[in-house]
């Protein structure tokens, strides 16, 4: 389970500490903005697309999160990690978007287009083996509910505590969900399977 | 999920994610090489883990990376810095200095919630060569120490009753709203440059304002001798008000800033100035964080959605440095090297111009011409060497 949550990071050489850098933009440093940028920007977006939002959507949704900074470093208090902190302003946007009723129905126009979804591009395409499409389609099938525990838990290595604290439930509720979702998702894929 | 069931297949989930008590855990474990059902359960779970893991998400270009990060600052600078300049505004602030008032009218860019004298000056630091600096804020009052290097600063408007200051070694320098240039280095102020709007020096027993364009040379420090706060020497052209009287005697607004801050100079002598810092400098040293209440960043999401072409017309800074994202986007290179060049040349406190300068670097590698792409990633080293792109820079410049 420690997917990527062990990811060296080398944007952490100069040694700020995260908690100092957001204070900083509570300060009204833009510049400081930039560093918690470049620190996180590929981990918010990174668990954006996983999430399932457009690809053409996902740069947008990162920068409307790193704008949510501006105004919420004045509520960060330090406890949850800057990564973990940001991702739960992501997630925000990523559910607000989804109910966007016009997006809905822009999303139902780009399906009638595509048929499959847009992730896997035809270069990669070949070298991404059959079992991995599966888990694609099966992970886009999921509600949103179960997508948002896959990925945080499963996928990017988050512990319970850190994704009930990002999606605003009881560990508990995690839990719960995660076990329908992996029931669902390995259903669809090794049922396929067999 | 299996065909083949066995009660404890639930188990191995928690397993998984250490949700098991040592007891269970190691009970668990010993069952599981004896049960097919669980074996197969947790081959699965890690399986699929595997494979999710493995679903490819798309990576930025790093260009692309780039571009994101400016249109972020740029969002931000909107959001969080009012939006100035303009001949009625500059005019507007000039006319308040010659009359000692000691905010700054703010003309017609009043569309933004006005905060009497409670609010901080907004402001942003740039580092410009190796700044050692920590900013501090406290009530109406914000500023920044600096003790080595050189350092720009931009800042916003400053209500009446409220002030920013910046304190170095040898004296202090405050603000009015402005954009401005200082320099120290040995424990004495070598520069005071002011590109927009008024700054009062008082600094090596020198007193006075200086105003866009104007620099405060050491040299003229010196010769006016270390009298301190003595008669005021005015080393600008005429028509230059020089005040021996803290600028915050205002006439409206009395100042609300504790007078700890103004009176304290022990305070930024007991730093005097270090050899060259590193360059990501407020860190532990950083003084009492911002209050709570401290409102003037809170009020920036009503701003946030606002557009940004909006604040950047105003901005002839922003319109030059977004003419020449746009040729480099276009892949326009050539004229993009000459827009970055300009800005920088024309804006060398802005804090986009050290992007400008590794952009120029970037697009002559995208051309081919690695000779050129290394001189100018040298070039961005040698003003920016702790820079945010000093790694990709170095790569450019063909360094370890």
């Amino acid at each position: 389970m420690k997917a990527e949550r062990d990811v060296p990071s080398s944007t952490r050489a100069d040694g700020e500490p995260d908690a100092d850098v957001v204070a900083r933009i509570h300060r009204g440093e833009v510049g400081a903005l930039g560093l918690l940028y470049d620190r996180y920007a590929a981990d918010v977006r990174r668990v954006v697309a996983r999430l399932g939002v457009a690809s053409a959507d996902v740069d947008d949704v990162v920068q409307v999160t790193f704008l949510d900074v501006l105004a919420a470093a004045a509520r960060y208090d330090g406890r949850a990690s800057a990564k973990s902190w940001l991702v739960g302003l992501a997630v925000m946007h990523v559910r607000r978007r989804r109910r966007g009723l016009g997006r809905l129905a822009a999303r139902v126009a780009a399906w009638g287009r595509e048929p499959r979804p847009p992730v896997v591009t035809p270069e990669d395409g070949a070298a991404i083996d059959e079992e991995v499409a599966r888990v694609q389609r099966a992970l886009d099938a999921l509600s949103p509910k179960k997508r948002e525990v896959i990925v945080l838990v499963a996928i990017e290595g988050m512990s319970g505590e850190e994704a009930a604290s990002i999606l605003g439930v009881p560990v508990a509720t995690v839990w719960t969900r995660l076990h329908h979702a992996r029931r669902e998702l390995v259903d669809a894929v090794f049922e396929e399977e067999s | 999920m299996t065909r083949d069931r066995c009660e404890r297949t639930w188990q191995v989930e928690a397993l998984e994610d250490g949700r098991l008590e040592d007891n269970d855990r190691a009970s668990l474990e010993r069952h599981l090489p004896t049960c097919a059902a669980c074996t197969r359960a947790k081959e699965r779970l890690a399986s699929l883990h595997e494979a999710l893991r493995r679903i490819p998400h798309d990576e930025p270009a790093e260009l692309d990376r780039r571009r994101a990060r400016a249109e972020l600052l740029a969002r931000a600078n909107g959001a969080v810095v009012a939006p100035r300049r303009g001949r009625p505004w500059r005019l507007a602030l000039v006319a308040a200095v010659l009359v000692a008032v000691a905010g700054l009218l703010v003309g017609r860019r009043a569309a933004l919630p006005s905060r009497g004298g409670e609010a901080a000056p907004r402001f942003e630091v740039t580092d410009v060569a190796s700044a050692d600096y920590t900013t501090t804020r406290e009530g109406a009052m914000s500023g920044v120490t600096l003790r080595s290097g050189r350092a720009s600063f931009q800042v916003d408007r400053v209500a009446p009753g409220a002030r920013f200051v910046v304190r170095v070694p040898d004296g202090e320098v405050e603000v009015r709203g402005t954009r401005f240039v200082v320099d120290v280095a040995g424990g004495r102020t070598r520069a005071v440059e002011v590109s927009e709007g008024v700054v009062e020096v008082r600094v090596a027993g020198f007193t006075g304002v200086l105003r866009a364009g104007e620099r405060w040379p050491a040299a003229a420090a010196a010769a006016s001798g270390a009298g301190g706060p003595g008669p005021a020497v005015t080393a600008e052209p005429s028509g230059v008000t020089t005040n021996d009287a803290p600028p915050s005697s205002a006439l409206a607004a009395p100042p609300t800033a504790p007078a700890a801050w103004s009176a304290s100079p022990a305070s930024s002598t007991a730093v005097a100035a270090l050899p060259s810092a590193p360059a990501a400098a407020p860190s532990a040293a950083t003084s009492a964080p911002a209050p709570p209440a401290a409102s003037t960043v809170a009020a920036a999401p009503a701003a946030v959605t606002a557009p940004s072409a909006s604040s950047s017309a105003a901005d002839g800074a922003g319109v030059r440095f977004g003419q020449a994202v746009q040729s480099y986007r276009a892949g326009d290179y050539g004229e993009a090297e000459r827009r970055f060049t300009a800005f920088v040349r024309d804006y060398p406190g802005d804090s986009r111009a050290e992007d400008a300068m590794f952009l120029v670097a970037d697009g002559r590698a995208r051309r081919g011409d690695e000779r050129g792409a290394k001189a100018a990633a040298l070039e961005y080293l040698r003003r920016y060497p702790d820079g945010l792109r000093a790694p990709a820079a170095r790569r450019l410049a063909g360094a370890p």
